[in-house]
């Protein structure tokens, strides 16, 4: 009897050892996005950043970054988006500094280099705001598949942007990898982002 | 009419939780707001940020911090009509911004769509609005002083029916 019950032990202390030690490992990931698979090198970027220099993804090689497009205007899905995004890589610890978040502005008429330094740090001291002329941040919005578009309305606020609130995940690899919607969990942006950072 | 739907579900206030405070306001609005109460009643200031009127209770009122000089911010909370009647927020004015409107954002198709509500909020009897990131808010338009995590906010609001309801908001960083 004692015997039977040793080998319980022993058979349930591997199935543990599999279960909680091995499988994690060799599970594939399940994103909690939606998957590209890019065969091409993500489209350059080449903007104005909050800090007045020029910036293109070369500038993060070897980073996972993350591609916003908001607008300072714009008061509640994108500060939503943008503390979401601090929280995910405050829950990543050491792992978020491979990962780099960057805000495209869909409202270059308002959000100057000076405009986008009061507003994205106030996320994260490493969030790069980033801006240009209308017709550059509208070819790159067409290559990244993001919408916009102003619309003028009635009340002090003149004019707001429509835009595409889903963000943009490119690998270490400079690939265009996945696609995270609106209201997606610090948590769950933090274990997609977790995995192509590790 | 404003659906009391929104937002999104992980925004959504505990509806024990909701209950616990509503309840918890209107026993307090019995002293607060009787009958002969003026048009103007000062509450909140609890740290779940209830408010109590005749009819129309506000709870976990809350925005998000800004710093001087800011383009916009946005405040969130839930309204309740507790009376018999329809009643609707006309109005609403944070001190400290230059100007202050309320606003809806509808998602489409992945598309964010803001747009004032210049009619107001119409809050049905029995009824809870849940204003909160992605849906409806408060737009706070020109950031004069500055509001940092911690502080108060002060919010008035204008009812038809509720009148002027004072509210202090907390400064948050998320909901």
């Amino acid at each position: 009897m004692t015997k039977i019950a040793g080998w319980v032990l022993v058979i349930v202390g591997l199935a543990a050892i599999a279960w909680f030690g091995v499988l994690p490992r060799v599970r594939p990931h399940i994103f909690h996005g939606t998957v590209i698979q890019s065969s091409t090198a993500a489209p350059a970027v080449d903007l104005i950043s909050h800090e007045g220099e020029r910036v293109s993804l070369e500038d993060f090689e070897g980073e996972v970054v993350v591609i916003y497009f908001g607008y300072t205007f714009c008061p509640d899905v994108c500060p939503a988006t943008l503390a979401d995004l601090d929280e995910a890589l405050e829950l990543m610890g050491d792992g978020a500094e491979d990962v780099r978040v960057i805000m495209v502005s869909v409202d270059p008429e308002r959000d100057t280099p000076e405009v986008l330094a009061r507003y994205v740090p106030a996320f994260n001291d490493d969030f790069v705001g980033l801006t240009g002329t209308r017709q550059e941040v509208a070819q790159l919005a067409t290559v990244y598949g993001v919408y916009f578009e102003k619309r003028d309305v009635e009340g002090a606020a003149g004019y707001l942007v429509d835009h595409t609130a889903s963000f943009l995940v490119v690998d270490k690899s400079g690939f265009l990898k996945l696609v995270l919607p609106f209201g997606t969990s610090p948590e769950d942006i933090a274990d997609d982002l977790a995995y192509l950072a590790g | 009419m404003i659906s009391p739907t929104w937002p999104a579900e992980r925004h959504r206030i505990p509806a024990a939780l909701l209950a616990i405070v509503l309840v918890v306001t209107a026993c307090g609005g019995d002293d607060a707001a009787g009958a002969d109460a003026g048009p103007t009643r000062e509450v909140g200031g609890t740290d779940d940020e209830s408010a109590a009127a005749a009819t129309i209770s506000v709870t976990d009122a809350w925005m998000r911090p800004a710093p001087a000089g800011s383009a916009t911010t946005a405040l969130y909370m839930a309204i309740s009509n507790d009376g018999d009647d329809i009643d609707v927020l006309r109005t609403a004015t944070i001190k400290g911004c230059a100007m202050t409107e309320l606003h809806m954002t509808t998602m489409e198709d992945d598309v964010m769509t803001m747009s004032p509500l210049p009619d107001g909020i119409t809050v049905t009897p029995d009824t809870t609005i849940v204003l909160g990131p992605g849906g409806i808010h408060v737009m706070c338009i020109g950031v004069e002083t500055g509001f940092t995590e911690g502080d108060r906010a002060t919010l008035e609001l204008g009812f038809d029916g509720a009148g002027a309801v004072v509210v202090e908001a907390q400064v948050r960083r998320d909901g």
